[in-house]
């Protein structure tokens, strides 16, 4: 549950969320995951808010985290991104649409979170192994689809972006 | 927090030991926050950033040795141990550091947990204190006022919040490079690889000929505090490989389990994970895989 709000100790927070220069008020014990989602960032699920699931995964400077375990002030100056800056339904990116055609998607909510862990995988391995596949998308739960075709869509990603 | 007032983002370390100099713990420092987010403290009101003040490093000078600044993560520390001619981290303290920050959480978790954070706010599950005990770590604290540096030992003697003074900060973790004599293992026990520990076990020890010596047993998550096993270190000190080093070790281990007079040193632990029972039966058989991996 959210801490309540300190009204009388809102600071001023600057970041850079998809590419763009954001400034949000912010209490300094406010967690990262609710304000993303309280500024309209829905794609950053709300899942177990105890680092557990993965669902509130977020880059922070190309990096995944989970939001839910990261004050508001502590990204202030950082470059963030969510599945919102990565494609459009019109034009996907390249591993939203691995995961549509490997059937890696069920229920869909921790997607967002799996997206962005292979986002940052690939980012730095572009050709990674199955057991690096696995241990990048270690901290992302899904209770739906059994990981077999979360772990092909990494690969489909993988040689899409090549 | 809910009484969290103020956060501040100092440039430099003199700066954040500045700020961190307020009796009566309403200061905490933070760095990538994965402990200190859910804190339901009351005490706290301002909380200092000290991911930008130089501590994430990792160098190897004074050439004998490894320098580990306290801000460095755990991934960081598996990049910096991967096995390359350059690599930052070479040789038994690159593995067994690995090793240690592979079984911290998830990926996502392996970004934030930083080194300095997992030893001073340790939790029962915390997995870096046993490489750090293994491998004789000395461990740098800085305040405002003062410098020092203490071994892992004394480090872990209490919880290390008792350990540090008011304003004080762990700023760097040093390790002595060990020479091609030198074994060690390190293993985690827990329901999955990125589960809260049931058990960690570090051992490292030397080989000359065939005898063991400078052995080196710690244990952390199953026991109330981190800590070396010096009566098994002695007991197994001077034994050949092969000649009842096995059963040696298993004996040994179960009779500090079991204690003199059936009262056991140790402290186990229970909670959701494991029972006190459990890490108790698994005990001997964990150090025991430890020393056969480590000679393997």
């Amino acid at each position: 549950m959210p801490v309540p709000h300190r009204k009388d100790v809102i600071m001023k927070l600057n970041l850079t969320i998809n590419g763009q220069n954001k400034t949000f008020e912010v209490a300094p014990n406010d967690i990262l995951l609710h304000v993303l989602r309280r500024e309209g960032y829905y794609s950053v699920k709300n899942g177990c808010e105890e680092g557990e699931c993965g669902a509130c995964t977020i880059l922070i400077n190309g990096r995944a985290y989970k939001s839910c375990l990261i004050l508001a002030p502590q990204v202030e100056g950082k470059s963030i991104t969510t599945v919102e800056g990565l494609g459009t339904i019109e034009k996907p990116h390249p591993i939203q649409e691995a995961f549509v055609k490997a059937g890696a998607v069920q229920c869909g909510y921790c997607i967002p979170g799996m997206i962005l862990s292979t986002k940052a995988l690939l980012d730095k391995i572009p050709d990674p192994t199955e057991d690096e596949i696995k241990t990048a998308l270690d901290g992302n739960l899904c209770r739906c689809t059994g990981y077999v075709k979360i772990i092909d869509a990494v690969k489909m990603s993988a040689k899409q972006i090549k | 927090m809910k009484n969290l007032k103020k956060f501040h983002h100092p440039k430099n370390l003199k700066e954040a030991l500045r700020l961190l100099n307020k009796p009566g713990g309403k200061v905490k420092p933070i760095a990538l926050g994965s402990m200190l987010s859910l804190s339901n403290d009351p005490k706290i009101t301002e909380l200092v950033d000290i991911t930008g003040v130089g501590l994430n490093y990792i160098t190897a000078k004074p050439a004998a040795s490894f320098q580990v600044g306290a801000g460095t993560t755990a991934q960081d520390i598996i990049e910096a141990a991967r096995a390359h001619r350059n690599a930052p981290l070479q040789g038994l303290v690159g593995k067994l550091l690995k090793q240690s920050a592979k079984a911290v959480g998830s990926q996502q978790i392996r970004n934030a947990v930083t080194i300095g954070g997992n030893i001073c706010g340790l939790l029962p599950w915390s997995d870096m204190p046993a490489a750090l005990l293994a491998l004789d770590a000395e461990i740098y604290l800085k305040s405002i006022k003062q410098s020092r540096k203490i071994s892992s030992s004394l480090f872990f003697q209490k919880h290390p919040v008792r350990i540090l003074k008011q304003g004080e900060i762990c700023t760097q973790v040093s390790f002595k490079k060990l020479d091609k004599s030198y074994f060690g293992e390190f293993i985690k026990i827990g329901r999955t690889a990125v589960d809260k520990t049931i058990m960690n076990v570090c051992v490292v020890f030397s080989l000359r000929g065939k005898k063991l010596s400078d052995v080196r047993v710690a244990v952390s998550g199953c026991v109330t505090l981190p800590q070396r096993l010096t009566g098994l270190e002695k007991a197994v000190t001077g034994i050949e490989i092969g000649k009842n080093l096995t059963e040696t070790i298993l004996k040994e281990a179960f009779k500090i389990k079991v204690g003199a007079n059936g009262r056991s040193p140790l402290l186990f632990i229970s909670d959701l994970k494991a029972s006190a029972q459990y890490r108790k039966d698994i005990f001997e058989t964990v150090i025991c895989d430890a020393f056969e991996k480590a000679l393997k």
